[in-house]
């Protein structure tokens, strides 16, 4: 992991070092497909956000990969590393991040392509009051997300049989052919119900 | 005292964890919610087992089983899941996938047939030193002999054949246990 460390604080001069981070804490927080803004911290950029989250779920992967690649990673050596040494990169990654930002706050939409996961950045648009249309939108795709985690009846939370990782992936992936696309980020009403009836 | 990290091994009335030999109050765990193939960590005193945790796919602990916390004060986690965590990922990555054949309407009404027949696998394959592909081939097998209907049977079968392991390295991976505020470190150096 040392190595890991110091292949992450060569590139601290790197112009994309950021996003480099950020990348690194989609891969382990498990959701390299993760979509996530840098947004200035006093809310003024509606626009960045309507120019990004139109981006698909597979063009983050791609971008996340990639920012990998810079500190000489692939995805498979996060994956293979001890939840341990996981938990404590994280930690790292995190501490860097946070003292990297200059006046900006880093959001992390796990909810794009994972249901089962916090709508932070509905939280964050709410709390900075952003345009009405926005927050219709993030309505939207907040009502969708309580519509289809309700089609998992959760039976244990501590260990998951192979059905019921099964059916937690399959509703994952209706998830984000819906939410995970740019397109949907334009409809003025859910099509949810097409989809999964 | 000595804590271990190992798989169930569970059927009916037969529980038995993987690696150890049994303790003389296994049979207190079988009101536990526990199937074949879980991973646990259990700590055993004098030949009796006196706690037992949960593990979730996070890494999480739950303690299911004991008055105390008794993982504070170890201070090795013998990792006996080694041996046999190729075959484990392996189960698990071709029972996901092939189940993924079938609708979520179809995972919800069979899902106590599915979890019976991945018992059964687990049971059957888990402790067996025995080459992947024959697994694959034995699960076949049990699914052709089980009580499915014949569509369901079909496609899942069809999804076990057409699984493919996209990286070897992944069937390495270890268990994922997160032992955050615990200063007990994992020995996984147990044959």
């Amino acid at each position: 992991m040392d190595l890991i460390k110091e292949n992450i604080l060569k590139q601290s001069e790197h112009k994309s070092f950021l996003e480099i981070l950020i990348a690194l804490k989609c891969y382990l927080t498990n959701n390299e497909e993760n979509a996530w803004y840098i947004f200035k911290e006093d809310g003024t950029d509606q626009a960045y956000l309507l120019t990004n989250h139109n981006l698909n779920f597979f063009s983050y992967k791609e971008k996340n990969d990639s920012l990998l690649a810079i500190i000489n990673l692939k995805p498979i050596d996060i994956i293979l590393l001890a939840k341990n040494t996981q938990i404590n990169l994280l930690e790292f990654i995190e501490d860097l991040i946070s003292s990297n930002l200059k006046n900006e706050i880093v959001i992390l939409d796990y909810l794009k392509t994972n249901p089962f996961q916090e709508d932070h950045l509905f939280n964050y648009i709410l709390e900075k009051e952003f345009h009405k249309n926005i927050i219709k939108i993030y309505s939207t795709r907040n009502i969708d997300k309580q519509r289809i985690i309700s089609l998992s009846k959760k039976k244990s939370k501590y260990y998951k049989s192979c059905a019921e990782k099964a059916k937690e992936l399959k509703i994952s992936d209706y998830w984000k052919n819906i939410w995970g696309l740019g397109m949907s980020y334009n409809l003025e009403k859910s099509i949810m119900d097409d989809l999964i009836l | 005292m000595i804590a271990y990290l190992t798989f169930l091994r569970k059927n009916k009335d037969y529980l038995h964890l993987l690696g150890i030999k049994n303790p003389t109050n296994i049979i207190s765990l079988q009101n536990l919610n526990l199937t074949s193939g879980q991973p646990v960590i259990v700590i055993i005193k004098d030949d009796l087992i006196i706690s037992l945790y949960y593990i979730n796919e996070n890494g999480e602990l739950f303690q299911s089983f004991g008055q105390i916390d008794y993982l504070f004060q170890s201070k090795n986690l013998l990792d006996f899941t080694y041996k046999n965590v190729r075959k484990y990922n392996y189960i698990r990555n071709i029972l996901i996938y092939s189940f993924m054949m079938l609708s979520i309407e179809e995972l919800d009404h069979y899902s106590e047939a599915l979890e019976e027949i991945e018992n059964t696998i687990f049971h059957n394959y888990l402790h067996l030193d025995i080459d992947l592909y024959r697994i694959k081939y034995g699960m076949i097998k049990l699914l052709n002999k089980s009580g499915l209907n014949s569509s369901i049977k079909e496609r899942i079968i069809k999804g076990i054949s057409k699984h493919k392991i996209h990286s070897r390295g992944l069937l390495k991976k270890k268990i994922d246990i997160n032992l955050s505020g615990y200063l007990i470190k994992i020995n996984s150096f147990v044959s």
